[in-house]
């Protein structure tokens, strides 16, 4: 190496401490770019091997009744594409704790132990060993359905009383939520336990009804589907298609496409604090660099000392960078998922993400190498030697005259270089703007969601067991007196195809004649004319179509095509709205399906629910209220998660902002050694510098909240691609607590200059930074 | 005449580079109260580290250190800082203003602490800077004033503080000669009115006049030199 780049080289090791921050800076940056997309891969990863490892069925097959486990194994004995098989009986039932009814799942399987097919992972307890023990799905403790305790379920108008002795996680209930009728993530909606399979026949007839397998290396599902089509298959579902891995892959899915929106955010932040950190260490240095010059260097060998430097930090910023983004996406996954389960992190070999990131960090560190050194060596030798970071200052009169004079500086040193300031200002500001967003974003999406469901005036929506005519529908049929409700409306809901412009979806299809009556219906577009078809926005912006546009709905061979008269605002629903008699093609037009009901008062619900539920015709009942009480529980969670990156990224808040101050105290050592030799005590030297930095932090906080807002709108597209679609709007609390964290925040990050001027050599400064 | 500085037995080496330099090596020195004593010496002789020690912000080896009756080296952090408030006033050759504050302000950064009452503080601020002949420039920023404006702001901040002790370091490097000496004859004058002890490191001869006392460091302690002028 030439003695030009050894002495460069040299020189950081003698600065260790500050290389040390700019390469954490530069990590940083280097880590929020990456993990996004990294943590997809650990999740895609992970989750691949989860399913692995507790063997996620390939196929889960539903019989229509319930078949002799002889002749079913027979068939999946003979064919050479299943590997392993498990025969279990199945059967909905009802837990009734207190004044609420929770729906149940009741799973007979004949060994919890060890399985070749859905194995479970073991949270407490042990497995049932004998009749009338069962282990449950975690999850409903707050339910009572915890170890030790005993369980009553009703299933098929018997009680089955179960004693819990264990809990489990099983992979294909990761979301007990995805199986609500609303569509809504419901937590603990849903009791799913495991128990010994001839208890279960005991009670409810012999016999299996459910065969989960999982496939030989190429054998194929649909053959064995085809075999098993032959005992009448209610359903039929591939792994693929299985709500625990989709919602799981929908997981990875968000945090890739929010990966280029937030890396370029991180990019935008990382630049600037690379750049500003570097341009200055270059300036310092610049009689250094006019020291060479007369001796001769040419720019090139200067340059390429400098960029040995820059290198030399890149390398360091790298490998932090690295490590950074392994505890990153060791935290966000983890966070992600342990709302659901535990589950083992397996880190992908998965360079692509690295490279772009070193990719970056070279690019940003070289660049703001260069300009500097391009900018200094561009001077005359002369010029270069004389040359001295500027001692000007830009003064103001800030402050008034009965504040303390160290406080005063303190506010002044504020605006002392006011490019400076606008930059940092900025860029903590954008920093306390992502933060925010996550807030912003969080308030908008629930506020939206509760207004879309606060926008139904119905109390109970009951479903039937078959169809119902119209007309004799009543209050009294539905167990309810006339005076007890307000309307009963009925409705036909049927989930078909629908087809638009090519693509189409499975979505509900519910015909209804006073549907206007049960929902304020707020429209994007057109009108809520039940003449035609209103489809939600969510359904119209999948089949991408618009308002005037034909829709086709199909079942079977049977195909009608209506015009859209106008979509609607709903957050999650797939749905298309209209009259009866469109629908007529599909069931006979007098009949309905269910039924909407507005209590006179609502606070009956629970009650009334129980007297619908307990009507000849009524097969289940969503009880309204039930629905708003669940969404705010997950409010609740997802609150709690989108804290952590909040407060997360208010961490890099810390790091950008500490790595500007750092910069800005280590230029005014000299003051600093100065207080000391006129006696001022180190606490009011301190008092002064949170002086400064809380007006910093003011301006950044400030800054940051219409950035919130900015980086909430930019996210909420995004958010409407792969969760549902939202406004932002104005929310106080949000904003408050962006600013108020946000700001504390940048006030932590005033520990840096405190200490630098607490560990400052009073002798040394004066005597090497005043030397003639 | 009291002692308000007595210096036995300093001793005091830097190593840089494996290299050991030793600075000074059992230097002696005991100062009177409201002497002015000038200290020569080449460049690299120790001035400056000594003054360093008078003032509290570096220590030495060996040796002992008492102003005013106190040993400075058994003071704790707070109580050096307190000495150094109270008692030390400090004019360095690169004056170290604070430049976000004006001239008027860095005098009362010095002394706001001795000074509780805000008239007075403001009294004693004007007092010093019209002394040092800047009163029309009270409330510019260091950096709109010329070195020797600037020097003279350094001085009327040590100054202002009426302290027991001045430790100067080239206090007139950047004035011209007529300056020079008024700022000499106000240091004099507080000499006289407040009995203040002043050391001042310089190599300029035109200052002998006003001295004391003059002392060279040589070899790491301080030798006696014949007085060049006045004194008293
Ligand atoms: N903190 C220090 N570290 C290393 N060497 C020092 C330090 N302070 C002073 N020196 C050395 O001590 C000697 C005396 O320095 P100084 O007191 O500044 O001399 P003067 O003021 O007489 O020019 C010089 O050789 C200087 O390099
Ligand atoms: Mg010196």
């Amino acid at each position: 190496m030439r003695p030009i780049s050894r002495s460069v080289l040299r020189k950081l090791w003698k600065m260790k401490w500050r290389t040390v921050a700019i390469s954490s800076v530069i990590a940083i940056a280097m880590a929020m770019i990456v993990t996004g997309w990294y943590a997809a891969a650990v999740l895609d990863e992970s989750t691949e091997k989860f399913f692995e490892d507790y063997r996620m069925a390939d196929l889960f097959v539903e019989f229509s009744d319930d078949q002799d486990p002889g002749d079913v194994s027979a068939v999946l004995d003979a064919s050479d594409d299943v590997k392993h098989y498990d025969l279990r009986l199945v059967r909905d039932g009802i837990y009734d704790p207190e004044d609420r009814e929770i729906n149940a799942v009741l799973i007979g399987i004949d060994e919890p132990a060890d399985r070749d097919v859905i194995r479970f992972q073991r949270r407490e307890g042990r497995y049932f060993r004998s009749s009338g023990e069962a282990v449950a799905v975690i999850g409903m403790e707050d339910y009572g359905v915890k170890v030790g305790s005993t369980v009553p379920f009703e299933v098929a108008g018997v009680t089955i009383d179960l004693k819990i002795t264990g809990l489990v996680s099983s992979p294909e209930y990761l979301f007990t939520s995805a199986y609500t009728d609303y569509g809504l993530p419901m937590a603990g909606s849903l009791v799913v336990v495991y128990m010994p399979l001839s208890d279960l026949q005991n009670v409810t007839g012999g016999g299996v009804n459910d065969v989960v397998l999982t496939l030989e290396n190429g054998g194929s599902g649909e053959k064995v589907a085809d075999d098993l089509e032959r005992f009448g298959t209610d359903s039929v579902t591939k792994r693929s298609d299985h709500p625990s891995v989709t919602m799981m892959k929908v997981g990875a899915e968000k945090m890739k496409a929010m990966f280029p929106l937030l890396g370029a955010i991180f990019m935008l932040i990382g630049f600037i604090s690379i750049f500003m950190t570097m341009m200055r260490l270059v300036q310092n240095d610049s009689r250094y660099i006019g020291v060479l010059m007369s001796l001769g260097y040419s720019k090139m060998d200067i340059a390429r000392s400098w960029v040995v430097m820059g290198l030399f930090i890149c390398l360091i910023g790298s490998l932090i960078g690295i490590f950074v983004t392994f505890l990153l996406t060791e935290m966000i996954v983890s966070v992600g998922t342990a709302m659901y389960y535990r589950m083992d992190l397996v880190y992908p070999f998965h360079p692509e993400p690295f490279l772009m990131g070193i990719g970056f960090v070279m690019v940003a560190v070289l660049v703001s190498v260069i300009v500097p050194v391009y900018l200094i060596t561009r001077s005359s030798v002369r010029e270069a030697l004389e040359y001295k970071p500027r001692t000007n200052v830009h003064t103001s009169k800030l402050g008034t005259g009965r504040m303390s004079k160290v406080t005063l500086m303190g506010f002044r040193n504020t605006t002392r270089n006011p490019w400076r300031m606008l930059i940092t200002v900025l860029v903590v500001g954008m920093t306390i703007g992502v933060a925010g967003s996550w807030l912003v974003m969080t308030d908008s999406a629930f506020s939206y969601v509760n207004d879309q469901i606060d926008a139904d005036t119905w109390d109970l929506s009951a479903d039937f067991k078959g169809q119902v005519v119209a007309d004799n529908l009543s209050a009294s049929t539905l167990n309810l007196g006339e005076s007890d409700v307000e309307y009963v409306i009925p409705y036909t809901s049927m989930f078909m195809s629908v087809g638009g412009s090519g693509k189409s979806v499975g979505a509900t299809v519910v015909g209804c004649d006073n549907m206007s009556a049960t929902r304020d219906f707020d429209m994007r577009d057109g009108r809520a004319d039940f003449e035609g078809a209103v489809l939600t926005n969510t359904l119209a912006d999948k089949i991408d179509v618009k308002t005037g546009d034909v829709v086709s709905i199909r079942k079977g061979s049977a195909e009608v095509k209506l015009r859209i008269t106008g979509v609607t605002y709903h957050s999650f629903l797939s749905n298309i709205y209209t009259e009866r008699k469109n629908l007529q093609l599909f069931y006979d037009p007098d009949n309905c399906t269910g039924a909407y009901v507005k209590l006179t008062d609502p606070g009956t619900s629970d009650a009334a629910a129980r007297e619908v539920r307990n009507a000849s015709i009524v097969s289940s009942v969503l009880v309204h209220k039930d629905i708003t009480e669940t969404l705010n529980s997950v409010v609740d969670d997802a609150r709690a998660f989108l804290y952590v990156f909040f407060i997360m990224n208010l961490l890099i808040t810390i790091v950008v902002a500490g790595s500007a101050v750092i910069l800005a105290t280590m230029e005014r050592d000299v003051e600093f050694a100065t207080l000391d030799t006129l006696g001022i005590p180190r606490s009011k030297v301190a008092r002064s510098i949170m002086a400064e930095m809380s007006l910093l932090a003011l301006m950044s906080s400030a800054i940051g909240i219409p950035m919130s807002y900015m980086f909430a709108g930019m996210l909420a597209v995004v958010m409407s691609e792969v969760i549902f679609y939202f406004p932002i709007i104005i929310t106080i609390g949000a904003t408050i607590t962006t600013f108020l964290i946000g700001a504390a925040f940048v006030m932590l990050s005033s520990a840096v200059p405190i200490r630098y001027s607490g560990k400052l050599d009073t002798e040394r400064t004066i005597r090497e930074r005043t030397a003639g | 005449m009291s002692k308000v500085v007595s210096i036995k037995g300093l001793h005091k080496s830097f190593e840089t580079g494996g290299e050991v330099t030793r600075v000074l090596t059992g230097l002696d020195l005991v100062a009177g109260k409201g002497e002015m004593i000038m200290i020569m010496g080449p460049s690299g002789s120790g001035k400056t580290t000594l003054l360093n020690m008078l003032g509290g912000i570096d220590r030495p080896e060996k040796g002992r250190i008492r102003v005013g009756g106190v040993d400075i080296l058994k003071l704790d952090k707070a109580s050096l800082n307190a000495y150094r408030r109270d008692s030390v006033g400090f004019i360095f050759q690169f004056y170290n203003l604070l430049p976000t504050l004006s001239a008027r302000e860095n005098v009362e950064l010095g002394i706001e602490m001795l000074v509780p009452d805000r008239a007075e503080l403001t009294e004693r601020t004007e007092r010093y800077l019209g002394l040092v002949d800047l009163a029309d420039k009270m409330e510019n920023f260091p950096q709109e004033l010329s070195a020797g404006q600037q020097q003279r702001v350094a001085i009327a901040r040590a100054l202002a503080k009426e302290p027991m002790i001045v430790l100067a370091d080239e206090p007139t490097g950047n004035l011209d000669e007529e300056r020079e000496q008024a700022i000499m004859e106000l240091m004099k004058s507080l000499q006289d009115e407040l009995g203040t002890t002043f050391f001042i490191v310089s190599h300029n001869q035109r200052l002998k006049k006003f001295m004391d006392r003059t002392l060279e460091l040589r070899g790491g302690t301080l030798v006696d030199m014949p007085n060049g002028g006045g004194g008293r």
